[in-house]
């Protein structure tokens, strides 16, 4: 293990607590441009893990892969994947119920990424989404992020 | 300098980094998508990074994992140099994977990014995702495929990527959610490895063939040898999920593969790991996938005698006469057909065709071409004026190059070759690329299609 990798370590918990602190900010006041789109792709990305329960911490190693001798140290020396990743379903889960307690997962994730792409292209999400919809998304974003702001450790 | 400016001056630094990797040849394709993606990366980790407090440790630790990664993406660009890689078979992979890979999050999305590059060892086969959930910073995915430097021109072994992009297209959502419940709902849903329980008492059991109990011995120390975990068996039917996906994606080429290259590594056949179940499993799941494919009906159907009789070996070269041993035969001919029903209807709906075996007509002249040393094409050697040359899917290319390189004839060589020429492998391998190479270029400019 090199001096800089025995630093690495989950992170889940404090990127989409980021994530969703800008989100608020963007809802706030969009502005379009490439960093709204990244953090909006990566926010849909989140929601639609959400949506079809498919959290992994980490990539399968290649096929050949797992013959070398040196994976299979590393392998017996890695740790499983942290509370911290597993950390952000419960938040999404709370957000969920907080905000949007009568809708199905699909059609929660489904109105939320439809706003997000709004977002992204800069368009004034008030003409296309009503207000309330808009309170809702900036209310469960604001939810998430403090859900996982609580978890710190 | 405290660490908030130092990780600043890394974002500069990987940028200038950037620039200058870039400015070099490094492989065909989309080095402006990269360039554009990691410069608006750099640009939204900048924002973030300016404002926060200098203090504010948490932060900083997730910004130094986001700048030393970005760092090693340009570092791995700057080694894929297009000389080292088979870039003809890389650019049919691409357009394989890509429809896989696709996320579907906006109607106007682009596509995924796909780069390359070689790396040393034999164990060097790999798609790198950016699976990663802990990632800040993603806007199109980057897909990294990775080949073994010394088969740079083993093209018939690189029918193994068809695993890979099993592994990629786990990662999109939509996809894990059809392939847990589709593919290996009906794959767990009986059989030894339903249960850890189970599965651990398949392992133990009395009937289990002796290189089993052998390794089991040998290991008795490290639990993964003795017992089956939940995650362990989650590896494993993930291993063979994707062992499913090489073969409707790339045909016989990915069993040949398969065998090729999971045998050198592991001669017996019959080691398991935390993240591997033994080859005897995986090889008695294609037997039983290849019979409901219809392989044989297909070899026995084939007019040609010399062909059938070269298919007919190649068969038992690479998949065996004989139906699997009881204790590895892990799955009912059933749960196969259903699995691989379903993933082929899943790889249609996105656009990725299973591969169908060839009809004769395409598959006998790609074989004869070979056999005289000529690149297996749908290039029209008849010189006519106006030659009709003809659309062949890349994967029949492999699968002649296999065919052929189970005859005899090529495995016998007069002695006055060099050592390189002796290789008979190694040359068919090579026609086969070129082969790729050429039906690229009909691919791109078919005959009458003007500029």
């Amino acid at each position: 293990m090199t001096l800089l990798s025995m630093y690495k370590r989950d992170d889940s918990r404090n990127v989409y607590r980021i994530l969703a602190d800008q989100a608020v900010k963007y809802i706030d006041h969009p502005t379009g441009g490439s960093e709204a789109r990244i953090l909006f792709t990566n926010l849909s990305r989140l929601l639609e893990r959400y949506r079809y329960d498919a959290f992994f911490s980490h990539g399968a190693p290649g096929i050949l892969e797992v013959f070398s001798k040196e994976h299979r140290a590393q392998h017996a020396d890695r740790a499983e994947p942290t509370p911290k990743t597993l950390d952000v379903i419960p938040a999404l889960e709370k957000a969920h119920e907080t905000v949007y307690k009568t809708l199905s997962k699909d059609d929660l994730v489904q109105r939320l990424q439809e706003l997000l792409v709004t977002l992204a292209e800069n368009q004034a999400p008030g003409e296309s989404h009503p207000n309330n919809e808009i309170k809702n998304a900036r209310l469960f974003f604001v939810t998430l992020a403090e859900t996982l702001d609580e978890r710190r450790t | 300098m405290n660490p908030k400016e130092f990780l600043l001056h890394e974002c500069r630094n990987v940028r200038s980094a950037l620039r200058e990797v870039l400015r070099h040849d490094y492989s065909a394709g989309s080095s402006k998508d990269f360039y554009t993606e990691f410069c608006e990366r750099l640009d939204f980790l900048e924002s973030l990074l300016k404002p926060v407090d200098p203090t504010d440790i948490r932060m900083l630790e997730t910004f130094a994992d986001e700048v030393s990664m970005l760092s090693m993406f340009v570092h791995q660009i700057e080694r894929s140099h297009s000389g080292e890689f088979p870039w003809p078979f890389t650019e049919y992979l691409t357009e394989l994977a890509t429809p896989l890979c696709k996320e579907n999050l906006t109607q106007n999305e682009g596509k995924p990014i796909i780069r390359v590059y070689a790396e040393g060892g034999l164990y060097s086969y790999k798609i790198n995702l950016e699976a990663d959930l802990s990632v800040l910073n993603v806007g199109r995915r980057i897909f990294t495929i990775v080949f073994p430097r010394t088969l740079k021109h083993h093209v018939l072994l690189h029918a193994i990527f068809g695993h890979e992009v099993g592994h990629a297209a786990w990662t999109i959502p939509k996809h894990n959610s059809d392939l847990r419940g589709k593919v290996l709902g009906p794959l767990r849903s009986a059989g030894p490895l339903t249960s850890t329980s189970q599965a651990t008492h398949w392992l133990r059991n009395a009937e289990a063939p002796a290189e089993i109990e052998d390794l089991r011995k040998q290991y008795e120390a490290e639990p993964i040898y003795t017992v089956v975990d939940t995650t362990q068996l989650s590896y494993w039917f993930q291993e063979f999920m994707c062992d499913l996906f090489g073969l409707v994606t790339f045909g016989p080429s990915f069993i040949a593969a398969h065998k090729t290259l999971l045998l050198a590594l592991d001669p017996t056949g019959h080691r398991w790991g935390p993240e591997h179940p033994p080859y005897i499993c995986r090889r008695a799941m294609l037997w039983r996938a290849c019979q409901h494919l219809g392989w044989n009906d297909y070899v026995k159907a084939v007019k040609d005698t010399q062909l059938r009789s070269d298919l007919q070996t190649f068969l038992e070269t690479y998949l065996g006469s004989n139906a699997p041993g009881e204790w590895e035969d892990v799955f009912t001919s059933g749960q196969i057909a259903t699995a691989l029903d379903a993933l082929k209807a899943i790889l249609e709906s996105v656009g990725c065709p299973p591969y169908a075996l060839p009809d004769e007509t395409t598959l006998l002249p790609l074989v004869r071409m070979l056999s005289d040393g000529i690149p297996p094409c749908g290039s029209d050697l008849s010189g006519t004026v106006k030659p009709a040359n003809r659309k062949v899917d890349f994967r029949h290319i492999l699968f002649g190059g296999w065919v052929v390189a189970e005859k005899p004839a090529a495995r016998e060589s007069d002695g006055e070759e060099d050592e390189e020429e002796k290789d008979q492998f190694l040359q068919i391998n090579k026609l086969c690329e070129l082969g790729l190479l050429q039906q690229r270029a009909i691919d791109m400019h078919p005959a009458g299609k003007k500029e």
